[in-house]
């Protein structure tokens, strides 16, 4: 009776390790690993064993059993099921360890390679933020560029603006200085000769009118040179800078009682445009002191400092609040400024109220060809 | 054109431009044409001043003078007096639309001009002047 039980048992628990085996390997899908058909068999193997067992103990099933009933016959059975099974069980499980080997083996490599993925990611994250910033920093720095850029070019419009309207300036009071000077003196000079016409048809003398008409030509001819001079001293071109400035200071000073001294003292010509510009602003500068200055002396310094030429208008006068924007505009400050800017130069005013003015100068590179400047 | 009437007394102008020496000028060749100057203005302020005491013929201004500039000298004169008739004369000669806006300005003169049409467009305004009066007579 204990056998039946003890059988039974047994047999109970190899098929439910057997039931066991095939529901995990329906589910899991390990019907094409290696090794398991043999292990199905091995386990059923040994659960047809044990039911045999059992069976021994039933006399009328014993009938439907092929192998004889003796005990070594049973015996046998039993043992060769065993056996078999066991061997199968045994196959299968050579298959199936290395297997597992493999496996453990297979997520080690993984873990290992998933780690060392890691680090890759890191140093090209490192990586790309580092390019990433560097990229930020150059797209900033052409913002800037291209801010000062934009900048230069607006003020650059607004250069060339003023000039065409400093151009048309200088046109428009040229036209009325021609409209009031000698176009008028002209047409009163027609009017005398009419006048002389009327009076000698009439027998009358006309030695008067001869004398003031050969008068009026002859100022309004100075007059007209004068306004030649203004346009362009040929002095400029034929004599130089020094010469130009003393005709200059000469002209402009005329019918003042201003003392001036002017002292040229260069080695040798600077580039033609270099002198007009320093030939124009002392022009100007000297026109705003008998103008505003309300000064005794005027000083005209022109030297040169190396490959630099520093011109220097002092005046012992009235000055002006040299901080203040009306300074600027009422003596054409911004028209010397841009002048000497123009050709490489810079241009300094030091005044104060009571303390006289200073205009200052300085062109570097003064002495070199223009296509040598730009080339350097 | 035809020549205008001898005027039976000699004709009263007043001279205004700021040049002196366009002035003597003016003043010569007037006066050797019969007309009297009976006064010279340098400037549109001095041109109404003399214009309301002397009572000129006709006034023979410069269109661009300083203080008051011969066109709104011009309408001034209109005002105060209306019918002394004008001859505006002037170096630029693109103003005469200015000109031809005030009804009392008889004509305009570029200078440099003979001298002669400066003298009978004067006559010429006196007589244009003579008529518009005979007309407005009621």
């Amino acid at each position: 009776m204990v056998d039946i039980v003890t059988e039974s048992i047994r047999a109970a628990v190899g098929a439910a390790l057997l039931g066991f085996l095939l529901w995990r390997g329906r589910r899991d899908r390990l019907g094409s690993q290696r090794g398991w058909r043999l292990l199905v068999i091995g386990f059923a193997l040994i659960l047809m064993g044990e039911v045999l067992d059992i069976t021994d103990n039933f006399e009328r099933l014993n009938r439907f059993v092929l192998i004889g009933d003796t005990e070594t016959e049973a015996l046998l059975e039993k043992v060769a099921g065993y056996l078999i099974g066991g061997f199968f069980l045994f196959l299968g499980a050579l298959q199936w360890i290395p297997l597992v080997g493999e496996l453990r083996r297979s997520k080690e490599e993984i873990r290992r390679h998933s780690e060392h993925l890691e680090e890759l990611v890191e140093e090209r994250s490192v990586d790309l933020r580092r390019a990433n910033a560097e990229l930020t920093a150059s797209k900033q720095e052409l913002q800037h560029a291209f801010d000062q850029l934009e900048s230069f070019h607006v003020d650059q419009q607004r250069f060339v603006s003023r000039t065409l309207e400093a151009t048309e300036a200088e046109r428009r009071r040229l036209a009325v200085d021609l409209h009031d000077g000698p176009v008028q003196k002209l047409a009163a000079l027609g009017l005398t000769l009419d006048h002389m016409k009327s009076r000698a048809s009439r027998g009358q003398s006309t030695d008067e009118l001869v004398r003031r008409a050969r008068d009026l030509l002859f100022s309004e001819i100075e007059a007209l040179r004068k306004m030649m001079v203004e346009l362009r001293p040929p002095a400029l071109d034929a004599r130089g800078l020094a010469a130009a400035l003393e005709d200059c200071v000469g002209a402009t000073l005329q019918g003042t009682e201003l003392e001036h001294h002017l002292e040229v003292t260069m080695s040798r010509r600077p580039r033609s445009e270099v002198e007009t510009v320093l030939y124009r602003i002392t022009q100007e500068a000297l026109t705003n002191v008998v103008r505003h200055a309300a000064a005794s002396v005027v000083e005209i310094h022109v030297q040169d400092d190396g490959d630099a030429v520093e011109l220097q208008v002092r005046d012992d006068g009235v000055g002006y609040d040299g901080a203040s924007d009306s300074g600027r505009l009422r003596f054409g400050l911004t028209g010397m400024r841009e002048r000497a800017e123009l050709v490489g130069g810079e241009l300094r005013i030091e005044s104060a109220v009571g303390k006289g003015t200073r205009v200052v100068v300085r062109i570097p590179r003064a002495f070199q060809a223009t296509e040598e400047r730009m080339s350097a | 054109m035809s020549a205008p009437a001898r005027p039976t007394r000699a004709l009263r102008v007043l001279v205004a431009d700021d040049d002196p020496v366009i002035r003597e000028g003016l003043r010569g060749i007037l006066h050797d044409s019969g007309m009297s100057v009976v006064g010279e203005a340098e400037d549109g302020e001095q041109a109404i001043e003399l214009a309301t005491v002397l009572h000129p013929d006709v006034i023979l201004m410069d269109l661009r003078m300083p203080f008051l500039d011969g066109i709104d000298a011009a309408r001034t004169v209109n005002q105060l007096l209306p019918g002394t008739p004008i001859v505006m004369l002037s170096a630029y000669d693109d103003d005469s639309l200015q000109a031809a806006a005030i009804p009392q300005i008889f004509c305009y003169l570029v200078k440099g001009c003979r001298a002669d049409l400066i003298v009978e467009m004067i006559a010429r305004a006196h007589e244009w002047a003579e008529k518009e009066r005979a007309l407005s007579v009621p």
